[in-house]
């Protein structure tokens, strides 16, 4: 991460901030039936187009019942609390089905990962969600369990993590050393008073309690015995991540040793002295939380040198004696780029990258099986290729069955594909993954404003991920569909029977 | 290690340093120390190495709390790092070259540069963008248990292991530039190995610190050692153990034992990480010197022990403890030695770890025909071991290993290869513009002679199809320019190759008489065509070239013919998974070792 000009930086910010006010937050009309919808179907999934996020409504009819409704995901990057209530009362209408005004009832809420785009709405239309709604049962990764001490652990260290890089990137240090690439990574586990959208924790929170209430919260663990939703009849749900393997969930391989120590973190890994590391740099970060700075000078005042005097007015009189020196190496005009000002702060962009891969591995994985034709619709959440590459591993009991089921012999049926984390290169694997994926009637659905990941860090986002994307055409002959408001359905998708309106992008198995 | 009493007497060690004119900082030939402090923002003072009041103290006495120690430190542990590289390969090492289009001259990077207190992490890298070395401070833990002052500042920049490494980082670079592009699972796992197998023997170069050790282990290196404890006290302030002790042995916490590692070969097809897989080859060299320093002292032992070879109780005879540690002290020079000759012998792209055996085998047999002390065995034995083996080679004995000499061709009558080929040398005037180099002074001079060379060696290879069809056969690349590869796309039709690199070599073989070699270093970037989709792919071979017999006497080929491996390397960068986050979010990360460094990470 290299120096950026002050003018790149302004400019950035200018761009960011009206874009937020400025976008029209055009509340989806659509009906809550999408026009020339089939009449009978197994499964309907309904991807919203709110934006960058994810906010899925998965409908399953039921025999002499009301249809079995699922809530996968709901939260957007840069939503506000208007646009993201208007949604969540069109999820509220779609189960009404303009027959009742009753509390609609959702069977299942999961929420895949602990990130603002995938958990957002809970937040933002919680009044919403108390009034109106009811819910069967809540679904989350196990690691979300707080009541077990090391994950709990986990989850300390990170949020200690993402305390002190937010508290190093707010400083204006940050935004000229061209951080600001990094600080949009944050935004994924930022509390945002300009959206309303809260802490992501609170929003987990809040699925927790709600869970709790309807009596039935759930951890998902993978693999072992898949389970039936109630009243559905021949679907079976099966878990495929997060792995218990922490080697699967991070950047790198764990070491024999993190695991002996019990380091679960990655960041742990740098034990208490690299958080006091982060803890060093942040303090002496204008508008840091100082206080302690004298601990982290290195040597004592009689060494150090600094160009200007203490008031940062006046030359230093002691500066004259290196001047020479200095302006023979470090100013030398033909050296200057070997000048190192800003590289120290390089290290928390790699610190928010470890962050947001490992919280995306920790995405549940959900595959939902048509036990007589044996169709599977496959959802993945942001897992990232640790999550994928531990599925090989995965093996569930299926009763009837006496060998155990691999995950893989899952994929290889798979007609509907969530594709993971908005389609960036990295959250779908090709071997063991996509190229598993062999049904000639397969759909992708993509979550993905495009504007809005472009407008993210310095250069924009790499969404979709030009070879992936190009690869999910060729899979499913064209039937792919972003929720991208820009964008319209291709003539192989509507064939499929896939319909679309402005709010939303309906998938049917018939 | 210093405010420990048990080795407080090895906690000082005097580095020798070649003489040479020094200005403040310091400055000097190969390196400038230029101590900025850019999280404290400041400056401190450079140090005079020069002033007769430093000369006659044999340099500042050691301090962490004078900065000007610390840059003496730094400056004192490269320089050795970069003279027993020099004198291994007997020529002049350089630094990368700055990437730049423009005036060629810029391009040279006469010193890499040092900022001994660049960031305030636990962390140290090199950094080729800016021909520099960067080293951090922090505070160690705060644990009273481990021995450490609790909360007191640890510097990289103090650590001989840390500095050797990061310094080998740098020459490592400047010989193999393309060292750093992950083409299987090897490549950079190479970088970190090399490094730390430099880092550690340059350690057991040091006879106070050898004796020391020896007479706690009584002559069996084999059990703990402070030594094999790569960049301890780094390690230690950060409370966790490194990947490399690992793979010599470990330390069972429960016990507070320490136990050896019994090597595995499956190990390395389940080890990916880079440090980790770099771990395997280091322990794998370190195996191979210990069966010398075994060979070696065999005799010794059994003086000492009246024939029995079993050691009476009680501490060793001082006597003893010098012999067995100035054999030991050879036994790791001559490894180091091995290993770096090693690099010429190395493809210039792609290389892997049994690739690499290959080199040091080769190097080997051409410098010391007859394998007085079997090191050749041991180091084939202990790769064996960790399971490290070269593709494509039929058994595991010398000969096998040795690099192949050119076959003849069959399309032609026999010799006419290799007349053509010394026709072609002799067109080129490859002695005549190697003499040249011969007595050029400054390092500047040399490179950019030998910049001239490669380009008239490009221009001739490009300009005669003729030759360019030699060398085709020859080295597998695609240099014939109308003759292009199914699966190849090229922009205007010509081939993309350059002349990476002409080094000479001249070394005394064992029994005396003089080696004269040249290495001449092909490069090609060819688009290749995969499933559809363009592909970006290097290609490299090296002819080694004997000087007095005038032939080629090894070809090392990692060539555009062997599509087998460019899969394999396509399939290996597609399932890579490191820093792609960063090319959604940052497009790109332009610090490879600061993410792979974060130490011990």
């Amino acid at each position: 991460m290299g120096a950026t000009t002050k003018k790149k930086t302004t400019k950035a910010k200018a761009g960011k901030k009206p874009a937020r006010k400025t976008k029209p937050a055009v509340l989806p009309t659509a009906p809550v039936v999408a026009p020339d919808s089939p009449e009978n179907f197994r499964a309907r999934v309904r991807m919203y187009r709110h934006g960058l996020g994810d906010c899925f409504l998965v409908t399953f009819p039921r025999k002499h019942k009301d249809p079995f409704h699922m809530l996968i995901d709901c939260g957007a990057l840069a939503r506000d609390k208007t646009f993201m209530t208007g949604i969540v009362e069109h999820i509220r209408d779609t189960i009404r089905n303009g027959e009742t005004t009753d509390k609609a009832r959702l069977d299942v809420v999961v929420a895949t990962h602990e990130h603002k785009d995938h958990v957002s709405g809970f937040n933002q239309a919680r009044d919403v969600f108390n009034r109106d709604f009811d819910f069967g049962s809540v679904w989350l990764a196990w690691t979300e369990n707080l009541t077990k001490p090391e994950i709990k652990k986990f989850k300390e260290a990170k949020s200690k993590a993402v305390s002190k890089l937010r508290e190093a990137l707010s400083s204006p240090l940050a935004a000229a050393a061209g951080l600001q690439g990094v600080e949009a990574l944050l935004g994924f586990s930022e509390e945002d008073d300009t959206t309303g959208s809260g802490l992501v924790s609170e929003a987990m929170e809040y699925l927790k309690l709600r869970g709790k209430d309807s009596g039935n919260l759930r951890y998902c663990e993978p693999g072992g015995e898949p389970f039936a939703l109630d009243g559905v009849e021949g679907v079976r749900v099966y878990v495929l991540g997060p792995s218990h393997d922490p080697g699967f969930m991070k950047v790198s391989e764990v070491t024999e040793q993190m695991k002996k120590d019990e380091i679960v973190y990655h960041l742990t890994a740098t034990g208490d002295a690299g958080m006091d590391a982060l803890g060093a740099a942040i303090s002496t970060l204008a508008g840091g939380s100082g206080g302690d700075q004298a601990r982290y000078l290195p040597f004592s005042s009689e060494h150090r040198i600094p160009r200007k005097s203490p008031d940062g007015r006046r030359r230093n009189p002691y500066f004259a004696s290196i001047r020479k020196f200095v302006s023979r190496t470090y100013d030398d005009p033909k050296q200057n780029w070997r000048q190192i000002e800003n590289d120290w702060l390089a290290a928390f962009g790699q610190l928010a990258l470890d962050l947001d891969n490992d919280t995306n591995n920790t995405s549940l994985v959900l595959a939902f099986e048509f036990v007589k034709t044996g169709e599977v619709l496959l959802f993945v959440g942001d897992a990232q290729v640790g999550n994928w590459k531990s599925w090989a591993n995965v093996e569930f009991t299926v009763p009837g069955r006496d060998k155990p089921r691999p995950a893989h012999d899952l994929l290889s049926h798979a007609v509907f594909y969530k594709v993971g984390h908005h389609c960036s290169h990295n959250a779908t694997l090709k071997r063991g993954g996509l190229e598993l994926m062999n049904r000639n009637d397969l759909v992708a659905f993509i979550p993905l404003d495009k504007q809005t990941a472009k407008k993210q860090g310095a250069k924009g986002w790499d969404m979709p991920a030009g070879p992936l994307f190009k690869a999910l055409k060729e899979k499913t002959s064209d039937r792919v569909a972003l929720s991208d408001v820009t964008e319209t359905l291709t003539t192989n998708a509507k064939q499929a029977g896939i319909r679309a309106t402005d709010a939303y992008i309906d998938y049917f198995l018939t | 290690m210093a405010t420990q009493l048990e080795t407080a007497l090895v906690s000082e060690i005097m580095y020798k340093i070649p003489w040479e004119d020094l200005s403040v900082g310091p400055v000097g030939e190969y390196l400038e120390i230029v101590d900025y402090d850019p999280p404290s923002g400041c400056f401190y003072a450079p140090v005079n190495l020069d002033d007769p009041r430093v000369l006659a103290q044999n340099g500042l006495a050691p301090s962490e709390g004078n900065p000007q120690f610390h840059q003496q430190m730094v400056y004192a542990v490269a320089m050795t790092t970069i003279d027993r590289f020099e004198r291994a390969l007997g020529r002049r090492a350089f630094w990368s070259d700055r990437i730049l289009t423009g005036d060629p001259d810029e391009r040279f990077v006469q010193r890499l540069r040092i900022y001994p207190h660049a960031l305030r992490m636990a962390n140290a890298y090199y950094s080729r963008r800016k021909g520099a070395l960067l080293f951090g401070y922090f505070p160690g833990t705060e644990d009273r248990t481990s021995g450490q002052f609790p909360g007191g500042m640890v510097f990289t920049c103090l650590s001989h292991d840390v500095v050797a490494h990061e310094t080998t980082h740098a020459l490592l670079d400047g010989f193999h530039e393309h060292f750093m592009e992950a083409t299987n699972p090897d490549v950079l796992a190479f970088h970190e190995a090399f490094a730390d197998i430099v880092a550690l023997f340059q350690h057991f170069t040091f006879p106070e610190v050898l004796g020391h050790q020896i007479a706690r282990t009584r002559g069996d290196l084999k059990s703990e050692n402070l030594l094999a404890q790569l960049a301890s006290q780094v390690g230690h302030a950060r409370g966790t153990h490194g990947a490399l002790r690992d793979a010599i042995g470990t330390y069972d916490n429960a016990s507070g034992m320490w136990i050896k590692h019994e090597p595995d070969p499956t190990e390395l097809d389940r080890t990916i990480e880079v440090h980790e897989r770099g771990a395997i080859l280091v322990a794998a060299v370190f195996d191979a010197f210990l069966s010398i320093y075994k060979g070696r002292s065999h005799d010794l032992m059994r003086l000492a022990s009246g024939g029995t070879g079993i050691l009476p109780q009680g501490e060793l005879h001082p006597d003893l403890v010098n012999r067995l540690a100035r054999e030991a002290s050879k036994a790791a020079g001559h490894v180091l030695n091995m290993c770096f000759r090693a690099l010429d012998y190395c493809p210039p792209v792609d290389l892997t770890f049994g690739e690499y055996l290959r080199a040091l085998i080769t190097a080997d047999l051409d410098l010391m025909p007859d394998d007085e002390h079997r090191y050749r065995v041991a180091f084939i034995e202990a790769f064996r071991r960790r399971g490290i083996y070269p593709r494509d080679v039929r058994t595991l004995s010398e000969d096998s290993l040795r690099w192949a000499r050119p076959g003849e061709d069959p399309t032609m009558k026999p010799g006419e290869m290799e007349e053509r080929l010394r026709i072609f040398i002799n067109e080129i005037n490859l002695r005549g513009q190697l003499d040249k180099l011969r007595y050029l002074k400054t390092r500047f001079e040399i490179w950019d002679k030998t910049r001239f060379i490669k380009i008239d060696l490009h221009n001739a290879i490009q300009n005669q199809v003729i030759k360019a069809k030699i060398l085709q056969r020859l080295t597998g690349l695609a240099l014939d320019p109308f003759e292009t590869p199914a699966n190849v796309k090229r922009k205007d039709g010509a081939p993309v190759f350059s002349v990476q690199a002409i080094r000479e070599a001249r070394r005394e073989r064992g029994d005396g008489r003089v080696l004269n070699q040249v290495f001449i270093t092909l490069l090609q970037k060819e688009i290749m065509i995969q499933d559809g989709q363009e592909h970006s792919v290097r290609c490299g071979s090296v002819l080694v070239w004997d000087l007095d017999e005038e032939r080629v006497t090894y070809v090392i080929r990692k060539g555009l013919h062997d599509q087998e491996r460019l899969l394999r390397t396509l399939e290996f960068q597609e399932r890579q998974s490191t820093a792609s986050l960063a090319a959604t979010y940052l497009m790109g990360t332009r610090e490879p070792f600061a993410a792979l460094h974060t130490i011990g990470a």
